[in-house]
């Protein structure tokens, strides 16, 4: 389980996110929303250890995250950003292997036979183990993504952080993309994912959250709270709401 | 699929043995070349001698070629292209940049103002290699400096105040061969710029084999983590790299090597930057393979082209000037019909 509390956090003299509480449980995938510079990657950067809050902490099964060593904390939690595009051509087997790092330790400081292994189930378990050899930055976006949340499972981590990870894609990767996490999560993995599309978070999130100037505007089940409302605090604009299918979807319509 | 990523991984090693198997007798072969002769015979009872205590069937002045000129000049070439190639293919990962070399970051030149400086006060040899070790640290650790403290981005900060501080240690190099005296130091600056392995001595061989094993070790211990570093810092760290430890440890190290090198040869350029980018074709870009890779190649390299500097023609050419003439087409080779870009 991981526990945001009381997270706060200034760049300078600029308050980017004030008193953030939330939890994201096993299982879940939360989904949060924000207008652009709401604070967003400010917060996942701060759930990642990778900058200090000023106030509050930020703890995985009561362990306090900014008091764990890098590995260790990378064996916690990953991240997954929206693409990544690394200078130099490596295959798909290394960019995994790469997630193996905080698994080695002095005694073994390269990654060997039994890391391939793993590497190897873990892209199979993906669905692209046949891709394993192919050069990374020569796949499709989609592909891209997989790699990179197989490189994520590597690591052992249980919570996955991700930076709208499908924003980049065309339609049927998206879909693809989210219905993978969404089974990540039925299998125990914790998904905490941002996003700029509403009625994407609707059909996949368990729950949502949505962060306004710095602080959580509003929470809760995205049949609870998505509504026409919802999405005028949220990015001011006028919308008509369409549900469908029995309200498995809904559609916001802008409106002249 | 898992036999075929085995397969993959045990034709890289058997590349790595391949260059090493060559390096040896890259080795072999130019203890033969120069101007004394030596028969394999002779070679083999002038090395075993020291065992075998056989009588001498050669002559005093090939046995002092031998361990005096020509082991000395061959094992600095050896450790210098390694050590020049090992930097290059660590810079090019640390700050994300196929363009990267030691060239870049200001070491060269740095070491440059450091020799010419001590020609025009005229010290002696051993202060030369000193003074142009010393500064070039300097440079580097200024570079390194201004480089932190720039806005935005970094990597390009860096490159920048490499640029930067590179152009002023020319500009001093250029003022002290203005002042230099016309008859002695002039040449000797001149020639030192050029890059070169004549008069390597043993204590050379000595002095630049214990620097850039210091320098050389913890890379190869560390080369997993910089493929971590060369997919970006916020990555990397999210992956449990402690990315400014392991950035700071592989440029003090990649710049102790630079720095020996240049020391003990004068500039050497390109090999730098073509010796790795010319691995990466072979072995692809992981440092796992790149980097042993690059550090064989390297040696084979400066060693073949030394080869050439000292027996093609009755006067010897300078090494820099070799190097740059068949590095710099072979990198317009790579970077245009060399396949696929880096």
């Amino acid at each position: 389980m991981m526990k945001v509390s009381g997270l706060s956090f200034s760049y300078g003299s600029k308050e980017v996110l004030h008193n953030i509480s939330f939890e994201a449980v096993s299982g879940e995938l939360l989904c949060v929303l924000g207008h652009n510079g709401a604070g967003k990657t400010t917060l996942f950067r701060c759930m990642l250890g990778l900058l200090k809050p000023e106030n509050g902490s930020v703890s995985i099964d009561g362990a306090d995250i900014t008091a764990m060593k890098p590995a260790e904390r990378a064996r916690c939690i990953a991240y997954i950003p929206q693409a990544a595009r690394p200078v130099f051509a490596y295959s798909v087997i290394d960019m995994v292997l790469m997630g193996m790092t905080p698994r080695l330790d002095r005694g073994h400081l390269n990654p060997g036979s039994e890391e391939r292994k793993t590497a190897i189930r873990i892209l199979d378990q993906m669905g692209i183990a046949d891709l394993a050899e192919r050069d990374y930055t020569k796949l499709s976006g989609g592909e891209q993504q997989l790699v990179l949340i197989a490189r994520a499972l590597a690591q052992g981590a249980e919570t996955l952080i991700m930076d709208e990870p499908t924003s980049s894609l065309d339609y049927g990767n998206q879909m693809k993309v989210q219905r993978r996490l969404k089974e990540l999560a039925s299998e125990g993995y914790t998904i905490v994912q941002s996003s700029h599309n509403p009625e994407q978070a609707f059909v996949f999130a368990d729950r949502v959250i949505c962060i306004k100037d710095g602080r959580i505007f509003r929470e809760g089940k995205p049949r609870d709270i998505m509504d026409e409302q919802l999405i005028k605090d949220l990015y001011g604009i006028d919308v008509e709401m369409i549900s469908g299918g029995e309200d498995k979807a809904r559609f916001f319509l802008i409106r002249e | 699929m898992a036999a075929g990523t085995v397969n993959s991984d045990r034709r890289k090693k058997l590349i790595i043995v391949f260059m090493a198997v060559l390096l040896l007798l890259g080795i072999i072969v130019s203890v033969f070349l120069g101007q004394f002769d030596i028969t394999p015979s002779q070679l083999w009872g002038i090395i075993t001698s020291r065992f075998t205590g056989v009588e001498p069937f050669w002559t005093s002045q090939q046995e002092h070629v031998l361990w005096n000129v020509r082991m000395p000049r061959i094992l600095t070439a050896c450790l210098v292209g390694a050590a020049l190639s090992c930097a290059g293919c660590v810079y090019q990962g640390v700050f994300e940049n196929p363009m990267a070399a030691p060239d870049f970051l200001g070491a060269s030149s740095g070491a440059a103002l450091g020799a010419a400086l001590a020609i025009l006060l005229g010290l002696g040899e051993a202060m030369i290699t000193a003074l142009a070790f010393m500064i070039s640290l300097a440079t580097i650790c200024l570079v390194y400096i201004i480089g932190s403290r720039t806005r935005g981005n970094r990597t390009v900060g860096l490159v920048l105040a490499g640029l930067m501080v590179s152009a002023l240690a020319q500009a001093g190099v250029s003022f002290i061969k203005l002042v230099a005296d016309q008859t002695n130091q002039l040449p000797e600056i001149t020639y030192w710029l050029m890059g070169s392995l004549t008069g390597t001595e043993n204590k050379d061989v000595l002095f630049a084999g214990i620097t850039i094993a210091i320098g050389m070790i913890p890379l190869l211990l560390l080369r997993w983590k910089i493929n971590v570093l060369t997919v970006g810092e916020e990555e990397a760290s999210s992956m449990g790299v402690k990315v400014p430890e392991v950035r700071a440890v592989s440029l003090i190290c990649a710049t102790l090597l630079t720095a020996s090198a240049v020391s003990v040869s004068g500039m050497i350029g390109w090999v730098g930057l073509v010796v790795p980018h010319f691995c990466r074709k072979i072995t692809g870009n992981n440092y796992l393979f790149l980097m042993p890779a690059s550090v064989l190649t390297g040696a084979f390299f400066l060693l073949m082209v030394d080869n050439i500097s000292r027996n093609l023609f009755v006067a010897e050419v300078p090494i820099g000037i070799l190097t740059a003439v068949i590095g710099a087409p072979f990198f317009i080779y790579l970077i245009t019909k060399g396949g696929e870009p880096v």
